[in-house]
């Protein structure tokens, strides 16, 4: 899916949350949006999943411009806020089965498909589960084997590494990420943790206060950056305090 | 428990806007992040809300003219019924169950103090109520041939009204704790509010209704205070304060089942907590053991794609399921949350509700008014008369403000409003033999004959489903930020929704007032027509992306 957002704006009273934010995601990439907080990083995934509506600017999906109403477009797209958005009652097993529906997503693969997620993510045990029940790390694991059972063509994931998801969950979700990507799928994420982004990006995103101030490949942030000490994005974050200051 | 450091916290603050004045960048963000001074001081202590409610007092005093003191007589009782649901309800929700508790919680803080915390938030509120009511019975007083020269009589009427209320909000939620403030004190603010363009015969029914209540007695006996004939009413000032007088005992006895129940969740209780506010650790994840690969299936795909049956549950699921294809049974699937098989459940108790009220209708010797009441709580039941309960709206807390939960799902407005609006219908249509023949009932025992109630329940069913498309708009409107997001388009909606509240309104009036059944028909379908209208501007609204699906976190 290919994704354009021109001069993207979203204001909450006084408050820039975006400031004409312009990029060009292409299909087939994970890409993890940075910043310190308040820079607007979760506001740009509302807006991508229609939640938020953008005060100005307009976001292209496949060259269509996108409107919350346009239904067969968010059904390509798959949203994890922060904290995972599930009916308390349902088990695990129910809430992906939802899900599934929604998506319209079915078959025998699915079911192969949805055991490699709840084995990958030592969800078995609690597949009769209700969500409620489950651990903050537990609920985040089941939102997100659902949505990646789903396998829409672009996930967009809320600080999935602060979800309080144990190791072994993290190392899961990094190979399917880049399992997805090899499908032709796309990824964004927004993370505040700087190695991670730096194993598991295509590109990067650098925003502060509503701007994006860096948008490139790695290698490109790494010719930027070069001479600094710490790794490429903790140079690059250096670089936005002093300027700031 | 002090819950502030002003001196601290002014210092800083000092401090802090010091420092950055020095940085130019730093300082207009700051500005930027922070509220305007008349906001801050608004959003202290609730205190927008309580100009707001003068504000509604002072249209009260603009809108009633000479003698028509009753009206605002009988807002004022309404108003007071419905604060000391509010207060009461929401006072026990707060305690054992809100975000208070569960803030306390994780900070060094006893129960007892905790509890007594919540106790002043509680008086508080209850010194509010009574300069609105002060405000409130001075303005009949102003208005009216009513003793503007005595304040003692206002004043007595206000601190009556308050302690009555506050009384009777320690009693409610002590004997019915179930009680949802949604069922019980939200009707009853509506019905406040739209009573000050209820017709005279509205509200001489309304004024008779409210000896019902406790509040209504004071309103009566502040009504004839000059009136010896009416030495009868003033004597219902006597059991007015008797409950006035029990606020010391029902103070202690609340308290004394509060803490009960704090003991109770601090101490045994840590299942319960963990229910209530989701624990770090849970006993399965203790339990967990690391599954191999090699695992066999255990799963088949019919069990991931099993939903609820609507064949296997009751028969008003199964005539709804019959009017939803297999995209719209999905979408109401996720909009009850899976839970299918109330609405028969529910309709039953509103049978039985209503067989009681007919028997007792038809052979019971008792005061006109309360025979309504059966029919009242029979339709509030059966039948989906503010739009139904559909988990799918619910708020999800996350930071910024609350996600109603189908927002992150790929479900959208026409398909959520169409399945509602199917749904409603065959339970509003299957709750309509119950209404008429109550109605029927009803009217005969009053004298206006079956005819009579037959029409004005056929009315009563008509008007419940020419209400719904508004009713389905504030399901959504309730999850967005459509009041606080300001632009031309939201201000577009609610110039037109301004426009059609008053075609709305008089064709509700008219049709209950017009004696010509062609008016009835015509004041029904323009109510439709009207709430058709709201919903599909809402619905471009919405579908556009003008308001965001986050509304104020709280």
């Amino acid at each position: 899916m290919q994704i354009a957002l021109e001069s993207l704006s979203k204001r909450y009273g006084k408050v820039r949350a975006l400031d004409k934010v312009s990029l060009e995601i292409n299909p087939g990439q994970i890409v993890s949006i940075l910043g310190p907080n308040g820079a607007g990083k979760t506001t740009l995934l509302r807006c991508l999943s229609g939640i938020v509506a953008p005060s100005s600017g307009e976001i292209r999906y496949d060259g269509e411009r996108f409107f919350r109403g346009n239904m067969a477009v968010r059904r390509r797209i798959a949203y994890l806020p922060d904290f995972p958005i599930a009916f308390p009652n349902n088990t695990v097993l129910r809430h992906i089965g939802m899900v599934l529906q929604l998506y319209g997503v079915g078959g025998s693969s699915t079911e192969s498909r949805v055991m490699d997620l709840l084995r990958g993510f030592d969800l078995m045990p609690l597949i009769e589960t209700p969500m409620a029940k489950l651990s903050r790390g537990q609920a985040y694991k089941a939102a997100l084997s659902a949505l990646l059972a789903a396998d829409t063509e672009l996930l967009l994931v809320d600080e999935p590494f602060a979800s309080g998801m144990d190791p072994n969950g993290i190392t899961f979700l990094k190979r399917e990420a880049r399992n997805s990507v090899k499908r032709g799928r796309t990824i964004i994420y927004s993370t505040q943790i700087l190695d991670l982004a730096e194993k598991l990006s295509d590109r990067v995103c650098v925003m502060d206060r509503g701007e994006v101030r860096h948008y490139a490949p790695l290698a490109e942030l790494q010719a930027v950056n070069a001479g600094s000490a710490g790794t490429v994005l903790e140079g690059l974050f250096q670089q936005l305090r002093e300027s700031a200051q | 428990m002090k819950l502030k450091s002003p001196a601290l916290e002014k210092r800083v603050r000092e401090v802090a806007r010091d420092e950055m004045r020095l940085d130019k960048a730093l300082w207009k963000d700051y500005k930027r992040h922070r509220k305007s001074w008349l906001r801050r001081k608004l959003e202290e202590g609730n205190k927008l809300l309580f100009v707001l409610l003068s504000l509604f007092w002072v249209l009260v005093f603009a809108r009633v003219r000479g003698h028509e003191k009753e009206t605002i007589l009988v807002a004022i009782a309404l108003y007071a019924t419905a604060t000391t649901l509010f207060r009461g309800l929401n006072f026990r929700l707060n305690v054992v169950g809100g975000y208070d508790r569960a803030l306390f919680l994780h900070f060094p803080v006893s129960d007892n103090d905790f509890l007594k915390h919540e106790w002043k938030k509680f008086v508080r509120s209850w010194l509010g109520a009574f300069c609105v009511f002060l405000l409130a019975y001075w303005i009949v007083a102003l208005r009216s041939d009513l003793v503007p020269e005595n304040p003692g009589l206002v004043l007595l009427a206000a601190g009556l009204q308050t302690l009555c209320g506050a009384s009777l909000s320690m009693w409610v939620p002590t004997f019915f704790p179930r009680l949802k403030i949604v069922a019980s004190a939200i009707p009853i603010y509506f019905l406040t509010f739209i009573c000050l363009w209820l017709p005279a015969p509205a509200i001489e029914f309304l004024w008779s209704s409210v000896l019902l209540v406790p509040a209504g007695w004071i309103s009566h006996v502040f009504a004839s205070s000059r009136d010896a004939a009416s030495r009868a009413e003033n004597l219902l000032i006597v059991p007015a304060a008797a409950i006035c007088l029990t606020l010391p005992l029902a103070l202690h006895i609340a308290r004394k089942a509060l803490s009960a129940e704090l003991d109770r969740q601090t101490r045994a209780g840590s299942d319960q907590l963990e229910q209530m506010f989701g624990g770090a650790e849970t006993p399965e994840e203790a339990d967990t053991e690391p599954i191999s690969s090699q695992t066999p299936l255990q799963v088949a795909y019919e069990h991931i794609s099993e939903g609820p049956s609507w064949e296997k549950a009751g028969w008003i699921e199964k005539l709804v399921a019959r009017s939803l294809n297999a995209q719209e049974r999905i979408v109401a699937d996720f909009m009850l949350a899976q839970n299918v098989g109330d609405w028969s459940k529910r309709w039953r108790t509103a049978a039985l509700i209503s067989t009681v009220g007919v028997l007792v209708t038809a052979l019971a010797p008792l005061p006109p008014l309360t025979l309504f009441l059966p029919m009242v709580a029979g339709g509030l039941w059966g039948a989906p008369l503010f739009g139904g309960i559909w988990p799918g709206f619910t708020g999800a807390a996350t930071f910024g403000g609350v996600i109603p939960t189908y927002a992150v799902f790929p479900v959208g407005y026409v398909e959520i409003s169409r399945v509602m609006f199917k749904a409603n219908i065959v339970r509003i249509l299957v709750w309509a033999p119950l209404l008429i023949a109550y109605a029927t009932v009803l009217a005969t025992r009053l004298g206006n004959g079956p005819r009579y109630g037959l029409v004005e329940g056929i009315l009563g069913v008509a008007l419940a489903l020419a209400l719904q498309p508004l009713m389905i708009t504030a399901h959504f409107s309730a999850g967005t930020n459509d009041t606080r997001q300001i632009n031309l388009h939201t201000l577009a909606f609610s110039g037109l929704a301004m426009v059609l509240l008053i075609p709305t309104i008089a064709s509700v009036v008219g049709l209950f007032v017009a004696d010509s059944l062609l008016i009835k028909s015509v004041a029904v379908t323009s109510v439709f027509g009207c709430t058709m209208l709201a919903w599909a501007a809402y619905m471009r609204l919405f579908n556009r992306g003008r308001i965001d699906l986050l509304s104020a976190s709280r």
